[in-house]
């Protein structure tokens, strides 16, 4: 684990609609460059400080490196006000990015860049769209799929199963026996609704030449190709492991001709994938990874950013 | 509430309802503790809460939260903090022990007296129950609340153990259960493990492995409540405690409530407020809370 000297931290409220959202701003501790950084957690009730503390570490190293920085918790979550049933992949919390950034704006910042994992890498893509104060984005374990956690496991198990695979199952034994029970058959429904919703896509997509799988944010991909327009440096970072779903996902979609670009050279959008698992930051060592990649290439990117701009 | 001679630096406050809500930093020595209070405008009793550590603490952080805004609508102030070592407090992972813990528990105790102009009781949850109890025997408070505490560091640690091969299981390709060496021989060869994406350091395993909750009695005639998770009633670890414990003069009370959790993996799915185990525990402290300001206002006159 990397330490670096305390900088000067400031506790902060901040409006976002009718909720109030609680968050640390770190301040600079080396010469300040004007850049503020949002830090945006994925999907999941911790608190802002993060996994092990990871928001506060990469708080404080980018804090080293001239950052202003802010971390916050999600309206719903640790001592924000406001509630929340679930994370929904497709209705990230952009109000709660933009009350964080003004923050930092308010600090005397022009530019900010986006960290984001997860829910908080969807939340960083969706808010960047229309802001024109983007300088670049890290976004961890970038979902390409539009779902609710409680959906989540029938979408990705009715991508990985063909219509045979449901035939073969959905007429076992076991299964017509679990019929019986309302929570199995709730569940068996989901699956079979996901299959005919991906079934439909994929009608839809072989009409109009995409050739994306069924499963594929448009969302994203539209907000990834602003952000390609735009030259917005992007890095888009996956783990391996078997637990590690958005990347299976990511390692379908780049065969797709569509997204020939994604991680080009030359293009602004780029993707690396480390040797650890990274999902939710289950594993130090992938902690410590993220850390340094953000470290390393955050103020990198902001200087090609400033030479384009 | 009263004006302290404790700076809290680096604060904003929010006024919820008729109560201040402040967060910030409170010097001692050359280190920062993160302390976040709730003031009602006139506190009847007060409370500090004692986390537990890793992904227990980030699990139970909202029910914490929606706690103290619960108690502090009620006109109990409350005092939340992070240990150093913890959340948003300086120090680092390593340096976190007992005795730390112990410590920042007590100064909370003094900020919070300080600010709310009465004796607070202490609320610890897991390890944090430890540290609540070893605080009630060092410094002066109004009462002691346990939420699912741990039965003894062994057990504690054996709990650990068992949950990392489970993490362990899940990451592997092969799933396969490889042999693994006891969280003590790990900790002996490389100072620190992984749980979950947690650390955790000897340090710390140090100075908890020995303690048993049995031991940490309670000063006599401290007004004490102990609640149990996914138990219709009691263990009988429990009952065990607590009878010794009011054979000690102990004005002690076990409560069992059925809702189950899943202290490592549950921060993942579940908003707190529509759970059923968060209303009841809440409920049920700030009764026993409440209790406690009647029988004193009663005394009192």
């Amino acid at each position: 684990v990397t330490v670096v000297a305390t900088p000067f931290e400031q506790a902060f409220w901040a409006d976002a609609g009718p909720n109030r959202l609680f968050g640390v701003m770190t301040l600079p501790s080396g010469v300040a460059r004007g850049v503020g950084a949002v830090i945006l957690a994925g999907g999941r009730y911790e608190q802002s400080a993060g996994r092990n503390r990871i928001a506060r570490r990469l708080a404080h190293a980018l804090a080293a490196e001239g950052f202003h920085v802010v971390r916050f918790d999600y309206h719903g979550v640790g001592d924000s006000t406001g509630a929340h049933e679930e994370f929904v992949l497709h209705e990230p919390f952009t109000d709660d990015l933009a009350a964080a950034a003004s923050q930092l704006r308010r600090a005397g910042v022009s530019r900010l860049v986006l960290i984001g994992d997860c829910f908080g890498a969807r939340t960083a893509l969706a808010g960047s769209v229309g802001r024109d104060d983007i300088a670049a984005m890290l976004l961890v374990s970038l979902p390409w799929r539009d779902l609710a956690r409680s959906t989540r496991k029938a979408d990705i198990q009715s991508s990985r199963l063909s219509v045979g695979d449901y035939a073969k199952r959905g007429l076992s034994w076991r299964v017509v026996r679990k019929l019986a029970d309302p929570a199995a058959r709730r569940a068996y429904t989901k699956l079979v609704v996901a299959k005919v919703r991906h079934m439909a896509r994929r009608i839809r997509d072989r009409l109009s030449g995409l050739d994306v799988p069924p499963w594929t944010s448009r969302r994203v991909i539209g907000q990834l190709s602003a952000a390609r327009a735009r030259r917005i440096p992007t890095l888009i970072l996956y783990g391996r492991g078997p637990v590690e779903e958005y990347t299976t996902d990511f390692d379908e979609l780049r065969s797709a001709r569509a997204l020939a670009w994604l991680g080009a050279p030359g293009e602004s959008v780029q993707v690396e994938t480390l040797d650890q698992p990274i999902a939710g930051y289950r594993n130090i060592v992938s902690q410590d990874e993220v850390v340094a990649v953000a470290t390393r290439w955050l103020p990198q990117a902001v200087g090609q950013q400033q030479e384009v701009a | 509430m009263r004006e302290s001679t404790v700076e809290i630096s680096g604060a904003a406050s929010r006024t919820a309802g008729t109560s201040q809500e402040l967060a910030g930093w409170v010097q001692r020595a050359d280190e920062r503790s993160f302390v976040f209070l709730h003031s009602p405008p006139e506190p009847v009793a007060a409370l500090v809460v004692c986390s537990p550590v890793g992904g227990e603490a980030d699990t139970n952080r909202r029910r914490e939260v929606l706690l103290a805004r619960t108690l502090a609508e009620r006109g109990i102030a409350v005092l939340r903090h992070d240990y150093r070592g913890t959340g948003n407090s300086d120090g680092e992972a390593p340096d976190l022990c007992f005795e730390s813990m112990v410590e920042d528990t007590l100064a909370a105790v003094g900020l919070l007296s300080d600010r709310a102009g009465c004796v607070p009781a202490v609320l610890g949850t897991r390890l944090g129950a430890l540290v609540a109890a070893a605080a009630v025997r060092a410094g002066e408070v109004a009462g002691l609340a346990l939420w699912q505490p741990c039965r003894d560091g062994r057990s504690y640690y054996r709990e650990l153990g068992l949950l990392r091969q489970m993490n362990k299981l899940a990451q592997q390709a092969n799933r396969s259960v490889e042999e693994t060496r006891s969280i003590k021989d790990e900790l002996a060869a490389a100072g620190m493990i992984e749980l979950a994406g947690y650390e955790l350091h000897s340090r710390l395993y140090d100075s908890t492995i020995g303690l048993s909750l049995a031991e940490l009695e309670p000063p006599a005639a401290t007004p004490t409540l102990v609640i149990e998770f996914d138990a219709a009633e009691p263990s009988g670890w429990l009952r065990t405690t607590t009878e010794r414990w009011r054979d000690g003069g102990v004005d002690c009370r076990a409560h069992a409530i059925p809702e189950r959790e899943n202290w490592w993996f549950a921060n993942d799915l579940i908003a707190e407020e529509g759970r059923p185990l968060t209303r009841a525990v809440i409920d049920t402290t700030a009764e026993w809370l409440a209790s406690l300001t009647r029988g004193t206002a009663e005394a009192a006159s």
